[in-house]
């Protein structure tokens, strides 16, 4: 084998999933006969399926064939800046954190005001306009037509 | 029959559930105008608002979403060349030329009345169907169900076109998740962490919001901008002539509705598919095959027939083994079990009334979102205006706060996001989606019906080889395989080469 024809990240990713396929395997074999029979057959054949994408992904003739038989059009989807899709992925997470944390309804306002003038560079006037719109109109809904008491955060008290 | 028929149009013909009917239709619209948006994340951000309605409500309001979403995305495909969905792309090879001739609102009028013809004959063929289902699923016992599961698996995973390995990897990725939780076998808890919100294990509801809402929100904020720049430009006239023209080409609806019939019933092979295949044969019938791509109106009637015919036909494998058709039918599959309809066999047997008013509520939304969407002409181009740096965190918190909605867990909106960045890292490195969500669906069916099937043959797997219809599923599960690995890998991927030709994803 020559090299990994991917770009590194795909290398990360059969790394991660790789990893959790091992800890499954792993975690499985304790349990009775009877309740890990089928989820170590679905982790073997996991590890099969990514030893063969590992091994369609290399620089040799049969890898070409293989990857032609198995995965001939996968390719990354588009090629955005990895900070970008960072910061996408960080802020989806930050605002589960924030609801979490500080409950629902705070956690609206400011992560769509952050969201919009830290992200979209809007002004503080648009930024607020368009929180304190969302946040409104998720209370009225949840709150006063659905009658569901909106989580206040632990940091409030909420369980 | 008849009067399951009946008694489904009388359900829906009450006046809370046509006016849930009609909401869904207008949230179809919308959600079908804005690319990006489509309606499996409408669905999916409908799903939670859902839980206090009985199952028939939900339905009707689930049936207006779906009926709604394919003429809101011919809107803008024609208008503005942005496709809201992803099957309205071939509407574009010959809509938009169309518009760009001043002929807009003939465009318009044909694909509003190509969608409701379609739609109509589409329920003509699952009516016809339906009874036949019925009998056929009643010959499934567990080795059946369980080789059947696998197949769903396998053929969602080999219809993603040239993407089978990475199919199969999330599908195997998606059991290993739906393992999570109590087994029902056993009686044990599995893979929970000590984590008690996993006893009952990975909700499917705030994992689909997740994978389809959230995860094409966070694709959305790192496109950026808004879809189109100028719907001022746009003239619309004799939208009459082209509601005619579909009856004047009344042999491209019949051939582009009944492609889009067979396609929509065979799981993941979805819309586009039915739309491009449609195009291309009128294409091949066409006596003028030149004048495809400038702007000839069967271009624009044969893909939109196929599209309504096709969510029809997408029910009988969803609504009957569990599988769906595409990805909105996915989601349609979590509203169905958060209403405690199971699908499956029993689905045909237990629940007829309420299958056919989503049939009745499905036409029903087809026919009137043609028509509505034709007032809506300009309003529904304009959404393309929308700035995504907008609209993406609001959409983020509704969907964070529906999924904590369905059963007051904070847990669910935690869930939500982890799905969400999940769904984008399949959407960045290739790996379908819909593979993952039919294993979440699927997991403990192919699970539970294992174990039954070794009960029932002592443990021994010779049980699969002497059923008649085993030895069919497995038969058919090797051919899917074969044809794949052999020959599926050699044929160009047609519709993507459209797709991209337009600038479609």
């Amino acid at each position: 084998m020559k090299r990994f024809s991917g770009d590194w990240t795909d290398a990360v990713l059969l790394g991660c999933l790789l990893a959790f396929t091992v800890i499954f395997l792993a975690t499985a074999s304790r349990y009775s006969a009877d309740a890990r029979i089928f989820p170590v057959a679905v982790s073997t054949v996991m590890l099969v399926l990514l030893a063969l994408d590992f091994a369609s992904r290399q620089e040799t003739a049969w890898s070409k064939a293989l990857r032609t038989r198995l995965n001939p059009a996968s390719v990354l989807a588009e090629s955005y800046p990895r900070s970008k899709q960072a910061a996408a992925m960080a802020w989806v997470a930050a605002a589960a954190i924030l609801f979490w944390l500080a409950g629902i309804l705070v956690a609206v306002a400011l992560y769509v005001f952050g969201s919009l003038k830290f992200r979209g560079h809007r002004s503080y006037a648009a930024s607020c306009a368009v929180s304190a719109g969302t946040t409104l109109a998720i209370w009225l809904l949840f709150s006063v037509v659905l009658k569901i008491e909106l989580y206040r955060g632990i940091l409030s008290g909420g369980s | 029959m008849l009067h399951l028929w009946l008694s489904g149009l009388e359900g829906l013909l009450q006046a809370r559930e046509l006016l849930f009917l009609a909401a869904g239709m207008m949230m179809g619209l919308f959600f079908g105008a804005i690319p990006g948006l489509g309606g499996a994340t409408a669905l999916a951000l409908l799903v939670p608002f859902t839980y206090g309605l009985d199952p028939f409500t939900a339905l009707a309001l689930a049936g207006g979403v779906m009926g709604g979403v394919p003429m809101g995305g011919s809107i803008t495909a024609i208008l503005l060349n942005a496709p809201g969905t992803a099957p309205s792309a071939a509407t574009c090879l010959d809509g938009h030329p169309l518009a760009k001739q001043g002929k807009a609102g003939l465009a318009l009028g044909a694909a509003a009345s190509a969608n409701a013809v379609g739609g109509i004959i589409g329920t003509v063929s699952i009516l016809a169907i339906l009874p036949l289902a019925k009998d056929i699923v009643m010959l499934f016992g567990p080795p059946e169900l369980f080789l059947l599961a696998v197949l769903g698996l396998v053929i969602v995973a080999t219809a993603s076109r040239g993407k089978m390995l990475h199919g199969l990897i999330s599908g195997a990725f998606g059991l290993m998740i739906s393992f999570v939780g109590y087994n029902d076998v056993t009686g044990v808890q599995r893979f929970t962490m000590g984590i008690p919100y996993l006893w009952d294990g990975v909700r499917l509801v705030p994992a689909l919001i997740g994978l389809f809402a959230v995860a094409e929100m966070i694709h959305l904020s790192i496109r950026g901008g808004s879809i189109a720049s100028d719907v001022e430009a746009i003239r619309i006239t004799s939208m009459s002539s082209g509601l005619l023209e579909t009856f004047r080409r009344w042999r491209t609806v019949l051939r582009g509705s009944l492609i889009g019939t067979v396609v929509g019933a065979i799981p993941g092979v979805g819309g586009t598919v039915a739309s491009f295949l449609s195009y291309s044969m009128t294409v091949q019938a066409s006596n003028d095959p030149d004048s495809f791509g400038k702007g000839n109106i069967e271009g624009v009637i044969a893909p939109e027939a196929a599209i309504n015919a096709k969510d029809c036909s997408c029910l009988i494998p969803t609504l009957a083994f569990g599988i769906p058709g595409g990805a909105e039918m996915a989601v349609f599959l979590g509203l169905l079990v958060l209403h405690g309809l199971q699908p499956g066999p029993l689905m045909l047997i237990d629940h007829q009334v309420e299958i056919y008013g989503l049939i009745w509520a499905l036409t029903a939304s087809c026919v009137l979102a043609s028509f509505v969407g034709l007032l809506f002409v300009r309003p529904l181009a304009k959404l393309t205006l929308l700035d995504s740096q907008i609209l993406v965190p609001v959409v983020i918190a509704v969907a964070l706060v529906g999924s904590y909605a369905i059963d007051r867990s904070i847990e669910n909106s935690i869930l939500t996001a982890l799905f969400g960045i999940l769904g984008y890292l399949m959407i960045r490195f290739d790996y379908p989606r819909l593979t993952i969500v039919v294993a979440l669906i699927l997991g403990s069916t192919a699970e539970r019906n294992f174990n039954q099937s070794m009960m029932m043959s002592n443990g021994s797997l010779s049980i699969y080889f002497m059923r008649t219809v085993c030895l069919c599923l497995l038969a058919i599960l090797v051919a899917v395989l074969a044809y794949t690995v052999f020959w599926g890998s050699k044929r160009p991927n047609s519709g993507a080469a459209a797709r991209e030709a337009i600038g479609v994803k």
